[in-house]
């Protein structure tokens, strides 16, 4: 694959999250969106489209194991462009499985214009506890 | 209740540092991509870092060794600030801590030392700390402080058996009882030179108690009292425990594969052992020690029909480390064997088998025929006693096989035996401090043959080769007889406990 196929991925992926986000803004004003497992399908989708991923992952609920889905499924991809974009930045000994999922968090902050606590963060280990802390934040 | 070396646990806490920069930039210790340059990247970051770190020192530290107490997390900044509220909450429950357990990355050595410093605990960093593991021991160690790093998870579980080791001396408590010479008996002068270096150098408290007295206690008590404590209530056996006396006794004999002995004889030995357990209670202690030749003299031995063979092998196997002979050098490498290994120790005379003219010199009751179909017989050390047990293998394996024989022949005193010739080919680690508790032989090697399992006496043993007999001799006679030896290979974990109580090993 070549350098041009992951570009091309990010960008289709980048407009796929956007429709969720755009999905998710307009179910909770038009009220068809009541609590966090309405809410659950559509987060899942993001997060298949910020790593990449396709539906054959709509059952992997684990964060962890989409970010590894992911760096793996990167790595297959570009692999020297996957290593740059995935692998933390910094000196603390993470693995690009959290970097993944803390870079998601901060997206899905910012594009839902929400702000999760970081001492709760932690524990947000699937996407459904992910629909879930989306849902307190929004409501 | 009888406080265990074996229960003892090390408080473990676990602390970690994360660092949260309080603006946007990159430099020559910072670089990143877009969010990962956020203050919020940084601080989602550090709670994901301390729950892995929480949740791996929780699954991956051995629980028989180490008790968790509850983690701390910390933050410091890009001011690099000492918050003295950090230093209070790290130190909450220090009393308790036995060791620190740390993780952080690059810039938060400062607070490291300083804590260190102020608690002067040892303290350890987490596994896989790259550059923060040579980094930060090395401030610590240079400052003559305990600090530790290691390579892996396992590596950490072996050295903290070590430690805990270390604190279980801090919590042995030896009941002895000699008859006269409370330093050392007639057959130990091998012994510590002085008890007392024990209790300073590693925390050991030593109680005693008339060996009279005692031998007085394991009969029911008249009117009259005791003869060495008239009119004076003791701590004598009585109906309730007679009866407890013989239901361990009808157990003893329901599982030996083999007995040679009376049942009323095999109770003299039990309430012996009951009469001691009794008074390791009493007297709030967990180790335990008589003397053979001093007591045995008084003939008091004979007349009660028990020796203390079967107190020693039953008090081991109970994690309850018990020597004989007083030679409280094998009692104290008792000890620390059986809390590094798990397994109850076989205490035993350790002799090298001479050759001459390619045959096995003979020495008391073993000669060549021992050794029938073993081809090679150079290297050979000879292993025996009257003290093996039943968990050997592990305190919390099945027993192994067993048989009760008498020690003398008139056919009293008895003893568990085990048939080493089960397990030929199995590697053998032994152990023995020297007199003057500053050294610790290591002995290994192989077993080859089982010898003296159905005879009486001090026959029970094993024939063992060694890589060099020569070298094995000359190192232990600079140590002394007796060692007490489990079954696998830790001369390394030996090594690393001689390292944290500040001992040399020697190792053959």
């Amino acid at each position: 694959m070549t350098e041009k196929s992951l570009k091309e991925r990010l960008l289709e992926a980048k407009e796929a999250a956007n429709s969720v986000i755009a999905g998710i803004k307009q179910g909770l004003g038009s009220g068809e969106i009541k609590s966090h497992s309405d809410l659950a399908d559509s987060i899942q989708r993001y997060v298949l489209h910020k790593y990449l991923l396709d539906e054959e992952s709509m059952h992997v609920i684990s964060l962890k194991e989409l970010a590894e889905l992911s760096v793996a499924r990167s790595l297959k991809l570009d692999k020297d462009r996957a290593v740059l974009k995935d692998s933390p930045s910094t000196c603390e000994g993470a693995t690009s499985a959290m970097n993944k999922k803390v870079l998601l968090l901060l997206a899905i902050q910012r594009d839902l214009g929400i702000e999760f606590q970081p001492d709760k963060t932690a524990g947000i280990e699937t996407t459904s506890d992910l629909a879930e802390a989306v849902w307190n934040q929004l409501k | 209740m009888i406080r265990k070396g074996i229960d003892v646990k090390l408080n473990v806490k676990p602390v970690f540092v994360g660092l949260v920069h309080k603006h946007v930039y990159e430099g020559s210790c910072r670089f990143g991509k877009d969010d990962e340059l956020t203050p919020e990247y940084d601080a989602m970051l550090s709670h994901e870092l301390s729950k892995s770190f929480f949740e791996d020192a929780d699954t991956k530290l051995c629980k028989d060794t180490v008790n968790l107490l509850e983690p701390v997390y910390l933050e410091r900044d890009d001011r690099w600030l000492h918050q003295e509220e950090d230093f209070l909450k790290m130190a909450e429950d220090e009393p308790n801590v036995d060791l620190y357990f740390f993780s952080f990355g690059i810039a938060r050595g400062d607070i490291f030392i300083e804590f260190v410093q102020r608690v002067k605990k040892p303290v350890a960093l987490v596994p896989g700390a790259c550059c923060e593991a040579t980094l930060n021991t090395c401030a610590i160690r240079n400052r003559g402080y305990e600090c530790y790093a290691y390579l892996t998870w396992d590596e950490m579980n072996r050295h903290l058996r070590a430690l805990r080791t270390r604190k279980v001396l801090k919590e042995t408590r030896v009941l002895l009882a000699p008859r006269m010479n409370s330093n050392r008996a007639y057959s130990s002068t091998d012994n510590f030179i002085c008890i007392e270096d024990l209790t300073e150098k590693f925390g050991i408290q030593f109680r005693y108690i008339n060996a009279h007295e005692l031998l007085d206690m394991s009969q029911p008590c008249g009117e009259a009292g005791n003869p060495t404590l008239p009119g004076r209530k003791a701590y004598n056996i009585d109906d309730d425990d007679i009866k407890e006396i013989y239901k361990i006794t009808d157990e003893l004999i329901a599982g030996a594969e083999m007995n040679t002995m009376e049942r009323d004889m095999i109770a003299s030995s039990v309430r012996a052992h009951y009469t001691v357990k009794k008074l390791i209670e009493v007297y709030d202690c967990n180790a335990f020690s008589i003397p053979c030749p001093d007591v045995c003299s008084t003939r008091r031995l004979n007349e009660e029909k028990y020796t203390f063979c079967l107190n020693h092998s039953l008090l081991n196997e109970q994690a309850i480390p018990s020597a004989c002979e007083y030679d409280l050098c094998s009692l104290l490498s008792l000890i620390i064997i059986s809390n590094l290994t798990g397994k109850a120790p076989y205490m035993g005379n350790t002799t090298p088998v001479a050759l001459e003219d390619g045959k096995m010199v003979s020495q008391l009751w073993f000669n060549e025929d021992d050794l029938e179909g073993v081809k090679d017989i150079e290297n050979l050390y000879l292993h025996f006693h009257a003290v093996p047990n039943r968990k050997m293998k592990g305190f919390k394996e099945e027993e192994s096989p067993y048989g009760i024989t008498p020690f003398a022949h008139s056919g009293f005193g008895a003893t568990l035996r085990h048939d080493f010739s089960r397990n030929i080919g199995e590697t053998i680690t032994m152990c023995r401090f020297a007199p003057d508790a500053k050294r610790l032989f290591v002995g290994q090697g192989t077993i080859v043959k089982g010898v003296g399992y159905a005879k009486n006496s001090c026959t029970e043993g094993l024939y063992f080769r060694v890589a060099d007999q020569s070298d094995f001799f000359y190192k232990q006679m600079n140590f002394g007889n007796h060692t007490s030896m489990v079954f696998g290979d830790y001369a390394k974990d030996l090594q690393l406990l001689g390292e944290a109580i500040g001992i040399e090993v020697v190792v053959a």
